[in-house]
């Protein structure tokens, strides 16, 4: 990696953002993985994913075999997705799995819980048993985990500070809302976008509000650039308004609030990216969270959940509200991915050198790429040298 | 030329037609039956059909388990 940073590190007025070699290089996006993505908490899957216990999923997150696992107990845990006897591949597709996880190739057998409680043969035909073999440090390797706001964070080197340490500012900046139920819509309220362009690109455009009357211009009439401001933080940055307005159905049907919020949420509602690859959104009666699963330098899935306060608004008496407002963030989400595609081909341009910010409205951008020079300099933005 | 065929045998063909199924709850009662008609003296072969039982009775988690765990654990074939 031959880039200096400490051009991005300076006040966003003298700053520059990430060179090319961030969006272009898999040196770099290798070295990313390591000192970003794999080295703190990052968001993996959504918990609602997994709706029973026993339900099961394998996840290849940047080439690392996971396995996301509801238990009987209702626990949510991630194991690598390895068996410890000769590596093979444990669960290849989303299933239900009720007593034992059996690798397919020798059988070896280990609780949802990951304890390995069976390996048949492995003394000969019919002895079970080995004294070379201690089934109690042989258990599957249990990765790190937190779950939040129904999201299942990872910390796969395992060396992080707590979740909670590490999204104080986003718990605390979000407090009225912590703890409150999310409660997915339905099937139209999931949906992705596969996107040519570098995970960070989907960050740096989400974070700010400068876009918004040119992509998106029918927001403009009610979401207007003055009534927005910058959010920064240390785990965080994004932006926010003073003039959400809800949705209205027929009969002026609107989704119920979240309870006992402040006034500032009655026409308020924030955006915000949390570091490194969570993209959330809060209003009074509705939230959403967008996980950026990086695939390649230059490719990137957006998963998106919409969730509601009340478990009535996934019944079919909102359904067409549930609609028009999924049909709405569809529309609103694709109309950026013509910029972040953009910006991928742009930074092939060999004498682009990072770009400058806008002092006034790309502040939450240049905190975003601060942190990443930051955890790519040194890793020290969960306090670990 | 003479042809030498073997033995017609159901539960042979069942536990096989099984595998294909991936029917593991089937498996492991048609590997327990397959224990169950060998000799007593046969302990390698016995254990080596209780354990494939118990394995596919683990995997399908049926209620069979428990007891395929017992009789291998008396066996000193499990612990």
């Amino acid at each position: 990696m031959p880039d200096d940073l400490s051009p991005v590190l300076k006040p966003v007025a003298e700053a520059q953002g990430l060179p090319n070699a961030h969006y272009t290089s898999d040196e770099t996006f290798a070295a990313e993985r390591d000192r970003i993505l794999f080295d703190g908490w990052t968001a993996l899957t959504f918990a609602s994913d997994l709706q029973k216990p026993s339900d099961a999923r394998p996840i290849d997150f940047l080439g690392m075999p996971l396995l996301v696992l509801r238990d009987q107990s209702d626990t949510i845990r991630v194991f690598q997705n390895t068996c410890r006897h000769r590596g093979m591949i444990l669960v290849s597709e989303p299933r239900r799995i009720e007593c034992a996880i059996r690798c397919p190739y020798h059988s070896w057998c280990y609780r949802l819980t990951g304890e390995l409680v069976a390996t048949p043969h492995v003394g000969g035909p019919g002895h079970n048993t080995h004294p070379a073999i201690d089934r109690n440090t042989l258990g599957l390797i249990e990765i790190r985990s937190h779950i939040w706001r129904d999201i299942v964070f990872v910390d796969i080197h395992g060396q992080a500070a707590p979740f909670e340490d590490h999204a104080a500012a986003t718990i605390a900046r979000w407090k009225e809302f912590e703890g409150q139920t999310l409660h997915p819509g339905g099937p139209e309220s999931r949906f992705s976008f596969d996107v040519a362009c570098n995970w960070k690109l989907a960050v740096e455009n989400y974070c700010e509000s400068y876009h918004l009357p040119w992509v998106h211009p029918g927001l403009n009439s009610y979401s207007r650039l003055e009534d927005h401001y910058n959010i920064t933080a240390r785990d965080h940055s994004g932006q926010g308004t003073q003039v959400y307005r809800q949705l209205i159905g027929d009969g002026g049907q609107r989704f119920p609030d979240f309870a006992d919020l402040s006034d500032k949420w009655s026409e308020g509602a924030e955006y915000i990216a949390l570091y490194p690859n969570l993209l959330l959104g809060v209003h009074r009666d509705q939230a959403f969270a967008i996980i950026l699963e990086p695939r390649a330098k230059d490719r990137t899935i957006e998963h998106v959940a919409l969730y509601y306060a009340d478990a009535e608004v996934g019944t079919p008496a909102y359904e067409t509200l549930r609609t028009r407002n999924a049909e709405m963030w569809h529309t609103v989400f694709a109309e950026d991915v013509f910029v972040v595609e953009g910006m991928q081909r742009g930074r092939h341009g060999i004498h682009f050198d990072g770009g400058r910010f806008s002092p006034v409205m790309d502040a939450p951008t240049h905190a975003f790429h601060a942190w990443v020079a930051g955890r790519m300099h040194d890793g020290d933005a969960d306090g670990r040298a | 030329m003479a042809t030498q065929t073997a033995e017609p045998d159901p539960l042979n063909d069942a536990i096989l037609a099984a595998h294909a199924a991936s029917d593991k709850a089937a498996l492991a009662t048609l590997y327990r039956k397959a224990a169950d008609r060998l000799e007593p003296a046969d302990e390698d072969q016995l254990c080596f059909l209780l354990t494939q039982a118990y394995i596919f009775a683990l995997d399908a988690g049926t209620a069979e388990a428990e007891n395929l765990h017992r009789r291998l654990v008396s066996l000193g074939r499990e612990r």
